[in-house]
């Protein structure tokens, strides 16, 4: 879906040392990665197409949300979760996923002494 | 089909209910309108679930449309009603934020003049709390000076973590309360639970095993003592003997076919919307004109915190890490009645960086900067959840949709609910000192969330329980008034909401008035 790359690369820009959407592969493949599991999504992003007609990227965004909410909130979940899919940007930012991490051990034992050193907080009833 | 008991709707008060009466040895039917839950499809390792959780977990049954679902009209509510209808109910897909109710919250009126107390104390419900949260297997710790003292849960409680550290320190400065979370999240293997891994999902179905969701820790064990679950039962209507009492409900299959299951004694644990709904399509138990009257839905707030230091808040039990009741009790300054619970919560992976909830469509994040945003918010944010106590009034309420239907004919349900000035003066009061807490542990910006509907995770009061069958739809044990060998046991039968997640006392409450159930069973009036 190339139509998008002018929105995606609005709402996601290449600065700060990372990619743009399009670069990113977010409006290419990993964008449909994101179609395979949510192929719901195709349709409001091809509808943008004429939602966004005549429009510069600028005003597409800036208009989308009243002219076509059904299509902004498609773009705004689908290319940013497409962005995320892409492995080398998450290292970028630091973010490995949602992995297993097992508990730690307690952490809170040598701050509740305050707790208990003062009043309780409910009021007794009957 | 014969029973000797019915139950319909195999959530958390049906689950309890079940599992008890089948300890008894009752030959007990359970009616679920959906199906178990599927767990293949919560991928909850795989970058797709940030895609699909929403479709395949979400919780409002009029986007989700599944085949258990039924319509609800919410054009006359500011909040929607959220629900999961399968086995497991809301526990499939609840935050596991296990909070008993306070003291108070059973003499609202005798404390606070408004509302209405309760027909039993936090003192009789206690030993069915202590009994209820080994079978969920619950974590937390004994002594959390916002209760009586008394016994804790059975397994310790999660860390707080590096945000959980902060705030507490922030916390003793200010002399306000916290305590490590109780949450229906395992700490360590416990029954058919697994220990948590931290993947943050719990409000999207935990496939790790670790949330006590019923359809893990109460329907196997219910299942092999006997009981029916039969799933993909739609109650079309509750029957009616001649002589006045129930004979319990026919309902349709996925084909729609049409089926009866006939029972002595009938048990309703559909929620607060799906049991009133049930008891106006029968027309019964309803002299009081309360049946539908009085819905609670707990408003709900949000404030977020960012900090330079990084607080690994990607993930962790969400759940919680602490609460805080420094300010659950009515204060006699503050221009309101009672209170909201706060429970301090990680925020996620980067795809909610970027949403309008809970970041504010004025901190848009679309565009130049975006990326720094992204890092500043992502693993360095920690927000409280707010839980606000609304009070019940007749005019919020469940009724039967005049025009539609599910999927099999059987009238929807509309709900009208406004939020009324305390709810949004106790709002505004949470939110403030919410964001002090935050400022005081070392947050360098805050933000308000702004107010969505999606948030009415608690469906209470729409049955109300009491001593007065004129001002009351069942007694303190969930027997209707004029129907007695038909129950409500679900949170319908709530006075008033608390502040609190209600499944520790929707759980408890079930367990008691299951006990009871089982005690007068020789003198209770049954179906011919």
């Amino acid at each position: 879906m190339r139509h998008l790359d002018p929105l995606a690369d609005r709402l996601i820009p290449g600065e700060d040392g990372m990619p743009s959407a399009s670069e990113a592969g977010a409006t290419g493949r990993w964008l449909d990665a994101v179609l395979e599991a949510r192929p719901d999504l195709r349709a409001p992003l091809e509808g943008l197409a004429t939602s966004t007609a005549g429009l510069t990227a600028e005003e597409a965004i800036e208009a989308l949300p009243e002219r076509d909410p059904g299509g902004w909130t498609a773009l705004t979940s689908a290319v940013v979760a497409a962005y995320y899919f892409n492995s080398e940007v998450c290292e970028r930012i630091g973010y490995a996923g949602q992995r297993a991490i097992p508990l730690g051990s307690p952490d809170y034992e040598d701050l509740l002494d305050s707790v208990k050193s003062r009043a309780p907080v409910y009021r007794p009833t009957p | 089909m014969e029973t000797d008991v019915l139950i319909v709707g195999a959530g958390p008060s049906g689950a309890v209910t079940a599992l008890r009466l089948a300890q008894d040895g009752f030959k007990v039917t359970v009616l679920e309108q959906g199906d178990w839950p599927d767990y293949t499809k919560a991928n909850v390792a795989d970058p797709e679930f940030a895609v699909t959780a929403d479709r395949d977990w979400g919780w409002d049954p009029n986007l989700r449309a599944a085949p258990g679902d039924y319509p609800i009209d919410e054009s006359e509510s500011d909040i929607t009603a959220l629900m999961w209808n399968g086995v497991g109910g809301g526990t499939v897909v609840y935050a596991a934020q296990w909070q008993r109710n306070m003291p108070s919250d059973f003499r609202v009126r005798s404390l606070d003049g408004v509302a209405d107390d309760w027909p039993f104390t936090y003192e009789d419900l206690e030993p069915y709390y202590v009994r209820v949260e080994k079978d969920f297997g619950i974590s937390g710790l004994a002594g959390d000076t916002a209760f009586p003292p008394g016994e804790g849960p059975p397994l310790p409680p999660v860390p707080i973590g590096v945000m959980g550290r902060k705030v507490a320190r922030a916390h003793n400065e200010l002399g306000w309360h916290w305590w490590p979370a109780p949450l229906a999240i395992a700490t360590r293997p416990y029954g058919n639970l697994n220990a948590c891994v931290q993947r943050a999902t719990c409000l999207n179905a935990c496939a790790d095993g670790a949330k006590a969701s019923v359809d893990r820790t109460h329907w196997p064990r219910a299942t092999e003592l006997g009981v029916n679950l039969i799933t993909n039962a739609r109650v079309r209507t509750l029957t009616t003997r001649p002589d006045g009492l129930v004979g319990g409900a026919v309902y349709l299959d996925a084909e729609g076919r049409e089926h009866e299951v006939r029972a002595p004694a009938t048990v309703l644990c559909a929620n607060g919307i799906g049991t009133p709904r049930l008891l106006l399509i029968s027309g019964l138990a309803n002299s009081s004109g309360l049946v539908g009257k009085r819905l609670m839905m707990h408003p709900f707030g949000t404030v977020v915190g960012l900090f330079e230091d990084d607080l690994g808040s990607t993930q962790g039990p969400w759940g919680q890490h602490l609460h805080c009741l420094e300010f659950y009790e009515t204060g006699a300054d503050r221009g309101f009645v009672r209170g909201a619970k706060w429970g301090l919560q990680p925020t996620g992976g980067p795809l909610k960086m970027t949403t309008a909830y809970p970041w504010g469509a004025e901190n848009s994040i679309w565009g130049a900067g975006f990326h720094d945003n992204v890092r500043r918010r992502l693993g360095h944010s920690a927000m409280w959840g707010i839980i606000a106590e609304d009070l019940p009034e007749e005019h919020n309420r469940v009724e039967l949709d005049p025009v539609n239907t599910d999927r099999q004919g059987v009238p929807a349900a509309k709900i009208v609910y406004r939020m009324n000035q305390n709810s949004y003066d106790l709002m505004d009061f949470h939110e403030a000192r919410a964001k002090e807490s935050l400022e005081a542990a070392g947050a360098y910006e805050t933000v308000i969330a702004p107010f969505i509907r999606a948030t009415g995770w608690h469906l209470l009061g729409t049955c109300r329980m009491g001593d007065d069958p004129a001002t009351s739809v069942v007694d303190g044990f969930g027997r209707c008034h004029d129907v007695p060998n038909l129950f409500v046991f679900d949170g319908s039968t709530w006075p008033t909401s608390s502040g609190m997640n209600p499944t520790a006392t929707i759980a408890a409450m079930a367990l008691r008035s299951a006990e009871h159930l089982i005690e007068t069973r020789k003198t209770m009036a049954v179906a011919a």
